[in-house]
């Protein structure tokens, strides 16, 4: 498989602190990979590694099988933590710089991503003068220029209208399908991001603790029964034998997750109680990407 | 790098920061005019060499003691445009919006992460910055021999004139170089706006005063040392070379010091905006 972005045991070290423990996060080729993590759990220092803005503490970085990262990083568009932009200047005037810095030849580059992000009819307007989702638009459209291999943007539908998110939805979607561009994306809008990644790492204290395809999340946050026992006792076999259910799954705690016969809870719970196994509690459950990550992350404020 | 500059360029071309300090350059330039002026008006000749000698004798750093005079004409002017501390405050605030506003703006993050080495990025800016800063000098310079020529008349050219304008000229650009080199490595290690106006302006005002005092304490101290801090410090050794009666020791020292000020601050600079990762 051919990768984009490849870490070996990558730390940042603050004084005091891992902002990034030992990660090793592999995104392949035409990915849209979702990053996730609470604040301050190292998004941000990560995709900061990886730009080139800060440098890393030990471990190693490969852009698209290359440790030539400067090389390689003129195949990125990067938009961390909020658009770069010069506040003094017009929306044409600060793609204008970046068309200069890189080095682009043709000046119609700068209509055509105005017109890309939906800015056009503002292009003559200071960025100054711009709401919060405006400038996003045109960070995400500094990033697009020099149509790079590689994108890596942090919170891009930050302060958004809905309208905005589906827009820059599409546009993600369509840059991958259509120019398979590679997209390395954080967001806190999970619901939003289900809907873009296709890929999704968590990272939490700086540790990438899960990394997960869009069939995995399906697979583990699909509908089921979820059933809490007081012991286990011979539930498996009365599951089995009594109710004929093979699709289910053992969770700690005492807990099954039954993935058929949704609409028989109430039966299956009668079956299990007649066989001496007594039930806490039983639940239709099913979770998104929302509820994965606060499992995973164990809820919210530790 | 090529790509850097011609960015650079746009930016000052299009920064607002710039065409202010050149209206202030142009406004001072003025007044320093219509001082003089006022000056020559006020006071005899006799009044001023006694003003001259006090200041002299009184052991701070006083640049251009030859503002005293009553000869003016736009050639005895000249020199003296470049005395005083107006530049070295266009100056420290242009590249603190320049530079350390980059890094405010979020911008600095925008370029830093497209591959480009970090010193060629900081050269970039350096460059652009030292242009910038002798462009402000060009525009004190001309608006002062014209309002110099306006005001006083042209004045007779002596023997020697191109030579010693060539001299002039040759070691004021290479001292504003320093001037601007060294704010901005300032502006590279603060990195914020605010921080940085107030820490240039802080150097260029109070500085010259620490340097004397300095001088005072060390004369105190060893009596017999003939060691003056204060005549290293850039802004001093540009008032000293603001003349036509150029010596070689004069004229080696402000180019030296000049050098020296631009290579220091960029290699500092140049490590600074290196070693440390970009917010």
């Amino acid at each position: 498989m051919e990768y984009a972005l490849q870490t070996k045991d990558l730390v940042k070290v603050y004084p005091g602190s891992y902002a990034v423990h030992h990660v090793n996060m592999n995104i392949a080729r035409g990915d849209i990979y979702g990053f996730i993590g609470k604040n301050g759990a190292g998004k941000t220092t990560l995709m900061r590694l990886v730009s080139g803005l800060a440098k890393p503490t030990s471990g190693s970085i490969e852009l698209f099988g290359s440790t030539d990262l400067s090389k390689q990083r003129k195949r990125l568009g990067c938009m961390i933590e909020n658009p770069g932009l010069y506040p003094g200047m017009t929306a044409q005037q600060n793609l204008e710089v970046f068309r200069k810095v890189l080095g682009i030849a043709e000046k119609e580059v700068v209509e055509e991503m105005l017109e890309t992000v939906g800015l056009s009819d503002v292009g003559n307007k200071k960025v100054k003068k711009y709401s919060l989702g405006m400038k996003q638009r045109l960070g995400i459209a500094v990033a697009l220029l020099g149509h790079p291999d590689f994108l890596v943007l942090d919170e891009p539908i930050n302060g958004l209208d809905p309208s905005g998110i589906k827009d820059v939805r599409n546009l993600l979607l369509k840059l991958c399908r259509e120019k398979q561009i590679t997209i390395f994306l954080s967001s806190h809008i999970l619901g939003e991001l289900s809907k873009i990644a296709n890929r999704y790492g968590i990272i939490k204290n700086g540790k990438l603790i899960d990394e997960f395809t869009k069939e995995e999340l399906d697979l583990r946050c699909r509908r089921c029964l979820k059933i809490e026992l007081e012991q286990m006792g011979n539930a498996l076999k009365v599951l089995e034998t009594d109710l004929g259910i093979t699709n289910y799954d053992v969770l700690p705690s005492n807990t099954l997750r039954v993935f058929e016969r949704l609409e028989d809870a109430s039966m299956i719970n009668a079956t299990l109680v007649r066989s001496n196994n007594l039930v806490k509690s039983i639940a239709l459950s099913g979770q998104d990407l929302e509820g994965y990550f606060m499992d995973m992350i164990g809820g919210a404020d530790e | 790098m090529s790509n850097l500059l011609r960015a650079e360029f746009f930016k000052l071309f299009k920064s607002k920061a710039f065409y202010v300090c050149c209206l202030c350059m142009i406004g001072s330039s003025i007044i320093l005019i219509f001082t003089y002026k006022l000056l020559a008006m006020m006071y005899t000749p006799e009044m001023l060499n006694a003003m001259t000698e006090q200041m002299a004798g009184s052991g701070l750093a006083v640049s251009g003691t030859e503002m005293f005079m009553t000869d003016y004409t736009m050639v005895t002017i000249l020199p003296l445009s470049f005395t005083g501390n107006t530049f070295q405050l266009l100056i420290a605030i242009f590249t603190a919006i320049f530079v350390a506003g980059e890094y405010s703006c979020g911008a600095m993050k925008a370029i830093a992460s497209r591959g480009y080495s970090r010193v060629s990025i900081f050269a970039s800016k350096f460059l652009t910055t030292a242009i910038a800063a002798d462009l402000l000098v060009i525009v004190g310079l001309i608006t002062t021999m014209i309002f110099a020529v306006i005001v006083f008349g042209f004045g007779e050219v002596p023997d020697g004139f191109a030579l010693d304008l060539f001299k002039l000229l040759l070691v004021q650009f290479v001292l504003n170089l320093g001037v601007s080199s060294l704010f901005v490595a300032i502006s590279t290690v603060v990195r914020n706006m605010g921080g940085c106006i107030a820490i240039t302006i802080g150097i260029s005002s109070f500085l010259p005063l620490v340097l004397s005092l300095a001088d005072l304490i060390i004369g105190k101290i060893l009596p017999e040392s003939t060691l003056s801090i204060s005549s290293y410090w850039i802004v001093q050794v540009i008032a000293e070379n603001a003349t036509f009666d150029f010596t070689s020791t004069l004229l080696t020292k402000g180019l030296i010091t000049g050098i020296l000020y631009t290579l220091f601050s960029f290699l500092i600079g140049a490590v600074a905006f290196k070693a440390r990762d970009i917010n």
